[in-house]
């Protein structure tokens, strides 16, 4: 009978090869690590934490980057810039349990920037990439109605004026709360419910949304 | 007609994970350069480009220094070397010097470049009786290959594990990352021996201080998370009062 000390070696002895090899599966990451922490871990150069930061946050980020693009390959783009800006300007950072809603108005910022270069490139003729319209970007048990809807919900945010629509698809496509879709938009509360307003009013004429809770 | 629910992204594909990877490789890429080498490298090679340009158009015009008397008398009073007017011969007799003492008297006109042949190299008069190296280059030689210092310990500290020898694996560990801490490495096996050192050895202080350094030189990102909650429960076993 093998001793204790003996059998948990037994249950570890893969671990030297299983932990250094590269194609090991992503662990779950550790829930306890505050975001508070971690920022200030990664001020004091731990890439660590850095790392433990973008893999909590980039998903949802270049979610929302997608959904306000259209564009994949171009949301993967903002991402990166977006993380490239928030790594090197953490000390600015105020409130570090606040670094997803400051990453997302990093976010937000570079979305608009594209927006604007997508528009010049159109005024002078050339196509700019947009190749994921909303209802391509369904999920695949979507029904066909859905399907239908969000094609023409895509029609008309893109009628809508650029701080209209990233307003609207931040707070009824992403479901953020208005006050951080102010704080994204860099914009006061007042200015952002304005926004909303317009925007809702003229999406709702053409797409039915289910009653808010 | 149903209506969309809210917030319409329950209707739509989440982001591809792939993608996220791809930005953060990305991402330590763009970070390896510092962002103030980045603009220096451009402009050195802009100026490379506009020195070219200005060479280019400024060569033809510019006067045949070999005529010039007065460069050759300003070149010989310095003293500066003048190539050879020849190769100069390779085996046979005495080998002669490649470059002589230039003098104001000796000082004629600049003489051609060497002709395009052999690379000869000059490795000074021979002494009687020595060997005399080689004056045509040779292939080169072989470079040495690197020794794998921190894969072998990494492979003894591994059979030192697999056979029971858990003292021994993390002595060898602990080298591993005294002694190459710049290998890529060095902080995974910190981890292993973190855990050897809380789990087997009963040292969660030693095991704290192993965890700490290994995040400070960085572990795969596989290992990240893990590292966190095992550091976490070192940290929370060194604190506990001894039973």
């Amino acid at each position: 009978m093998s001793s204790p000390r003996q059998s948990v070696e037994d249950e570890r002895a893969p671990a030297l090869v299983v932990r250094l090899r590269p194609d090991a599966p992503p662990p779950r990451l550790p829930e306890g690590v505050d975001t508070a922490e971690l920022v200030a871990r990664a001020r004091a150069g731990e890439r660590s934490a850095e790392s433990i930061l973008y893999r909590r946050y980039a998903a949802g980020l270049l979610e929302v980057a997608q959904h306000l693009l259209r564009s994949p390959a171009a949301a993967e783009d903002v991402l990166h810039d977006a993380f490239l800006l928030a790594f090197s300007r953490l000390a600015q950072l105020k409130q570090p349990a606040q670094f997803r809603a400051w990453t997302l108005a990093i976010v937000v910022s570079l979305v608009r920037k594209r927006l604007r270069r997508q528009r010049l490139l159109r005024w002078v003729g050339l196509e700019a990439v947009d190749d994921a319209p909303l209802h391509l970007q369904a999920r695949d048990g979507a029904s066909v109605e859905a399907r239908g809807e969000l094609a023409v919900l895509d029609g008309v945010l893109r009628a809508l004026p650029v701080p209209l629509r990233l307003a609207w698809t931040l707070r009824h496509v992403e479901g953020e709360k208005l006050e951080a879709v102010a704080a994204a938009m860099g914009k006061s509360l007042a200015t952002t419910k304005r926004y909303l307003s317009k925007a809702e009013a003229h999406v709702e004429r053409h797409v039915a949304l289910e009653e808010s809770p | 007609m149903s209506p969309l629910p809210r917030p319409v992204k329950q209707v739509l594909v989440p982001p591809d994970e792939a993608a996220v990877g791809r930005a953060w490789v990305r991402l330590e890429t763009t970070r390896r350069v510092p962002t103030t080498v980045r603009p220096a490298i451009a402009w050195a090679a802009f100026a490379a480009l506009a020195a070219a340009g200005v060479a280019l158009v400024v060569r033809p015009a510019a006067p045949a220094p070999a005529s010039s008397a007065a460069a050759s008398a300003v070149g010989g009073a310095l003293g500066l070397a003048r190539a050879p007017a020849s190769p100069p011969p390779v085996g046979g007799g005495e080998a002669a010097a490649l470059v002589s003492e230039g003098s104001a008297a000796a000082a004629g006109s600049v003489t051609a470049p060497p002709r395009a042949g052999p690379r000869v190299f000059w490795h000074g008069r021979p002494t009687a009786g020595a060997a005399r190296p080689s004056l045509v280059e040779g292939p080169a030689p072989a470079p040495e290959q690197p020794v794998d210092e921190a894969g072998a310990l990494l492979a003894s500290a591994d059979d030192a594990w697999r056979a029971g020898q858990t003292t021994r694996a993390a002595t060898l560990l602990a080298e591993l990352a005294a002694h190459h801490a710049d290998d890529a490495r060095a902080g995974a096996a910190l981890y292993l021996l973190g855990q050897m050192q809380l789990d087997v050895l009963g040292q969660p202080a030693e095991a704290v201080a192993s965890f700490q350094r290994a995040l400070q030189l960085g572990v795969p990102d596989d290992v990240v998370g893990p590292l966190w909650t095992a550091l976490e429960q070192a940290q929370r076993s060194a604190e506990a009062p001894a039973p």
